[in-house]
């Protein structure tokens, strides 16, 4: 969960973001509602969906998609390893620092991924990652930063 | 005594796409776990494209399921056929059922949609055959139960990324089955495919 810090910096009485509006999602983030060490799925508003999953020391906030194939996170495992498992492919990604870990087909298709015709290159797959979402607590409110490339 | 049937019915997305999601078979265990968990490859002829697969499950702590060979005939026919139980000692209707399915895509022209027909040959012996219509009603419940989590990717998917982008399927480093055949039929320079008559 957040620390005490977070909370000191911006007091309960703040009511809002604690910066400019833009910066922020409108919608915040209710702590009380969250169950730990599981998927929280919520939404920011402007229809961008996160998935929350409260650690020891903070939130781990990403985007509710699979950077894979686009699976719901929402529906995602959360592992004894402190990964992610997306429920299509079984993908899993650190909620530490969103990266992949373990893709389980390497093993379960070794055979066949052995013997994969030329158009199949594993050495090109790209770093699929998570992104981890940045955010402000605000008392009982976690308010969640837009990317800067973001409106 | 022979038993036939046909389960058929649209699957609201390019011929591309289902096929690409058949052989995608790294979702087969996860996506799909609530039928089995796990898929092993046994014996694999890439030249015939032909896959003998063990598929099982965990009940009350045993790992159960069967075996099959399963058969790609491109561009769009899946065949399944020579299933036995695993363990083989296991009591199972495979015992004394042969079972033979086959699986056509074919293109809907006019809603760029698929037509899937699923095939089954059920090879009974006489004393089964009184449970014909309840072995048909199991296993057309499991095709459409399966299908409709496929769909659900495939909706999702056309939402995020284009209801014809098949591009992930085609990416060099993606695996799928058979993926030289898929390319051949449904990558960048593919020729159409025959329509629905």
């Amino acid at each position: 969960m957040p620390d005490a810090s977070a909370r000191a910096t911006h007091p309960e009485t703040m009511d809002g973001p604690p910066g400019p509006p833009d910066a922020f999602y409108p919608r915040p983030i209710e702590l009380s509602g969250l169950r730990r060490d599981a998927v929280n799925v919520r939404d920011l508003g402007e229809g961008v969906q996160v998935i929350v999953v409260p650690g020891r020391e903070r939130l781990h906030v990403f985007r509710e998609i699979c950077p894979h194939m686009g699976g719901p996170l929402g529906e995602a495992t959360v592992c004894k390893d402190a990964t992610l498992e997306c429920p299509w492919h079984g993908y899993r990604f650190s909620l530490e620092t969103g990266r992949l870990v373990d893709n389980p087909n390497e093993r379960i298709m070794a055979d066949l991924r052995r013997r994969a015709p030329d158009c199949f290159r594993p050495d090109k797959a790209p770093r699929y990652a998570l992104t981890p979402m940045a955010y402000q607590v605000v008392g009982d409110r976690a308010y969640v930063q837009r990317r800067r490339s973001e409106p | 005594m022979k038993h036939h049937f046909t389960v058929e019915y649209e699957i609201d997305c390019p011929v591309a796409i289902a096929v690409a999601v058949y052989l995608d078979a790294e979702h087969y265990v996860f996506l799909h776990k609530k039928y089995s968990d796990t898929y092993e490859v046994l014996s694999y002829e890439p030249a015939t494209r032909k896959i003998f697969i063990r598929e099982s499950w965990e009940l009350f702590g045993l790992r159960i399921g069967q075996t099959c060979m399963t058969e790609y005939v491109p561009p769009a026919e899946f065949l399944n056929y020579d299933i036995a139980p695993y363990p083989r000692w296991l009591p199972s209707v495979h015992h004394v059922m042969k079972t033979r399915t086959r699986v056509v895509y074919t293109e809907i022209p006019e809603r760029n949609s698929t037509w899937s027909t699923l095939e089954i040959d059920l090879d009974l012996p006489f004393w089964l055959w009184p449970f014909r219509r309840w072995i048909e009603k199991a296993i057309t419940r499991l095709k459409i139960e399966k299908d409709e989590q496929d769909i659900d990717m495939i909706r999702r998917r056309a939402a995020l990324f284009g209801r014809e982008n098949n591009s992930i399927y085609l990416a060099d480093h993606q695996f799928i089955l058979h993926k030289d055949e898929y390319l051949k039929h449904f990558g960048p320079n593919s020729k159409p495919l025959t329509p629905l008559a």
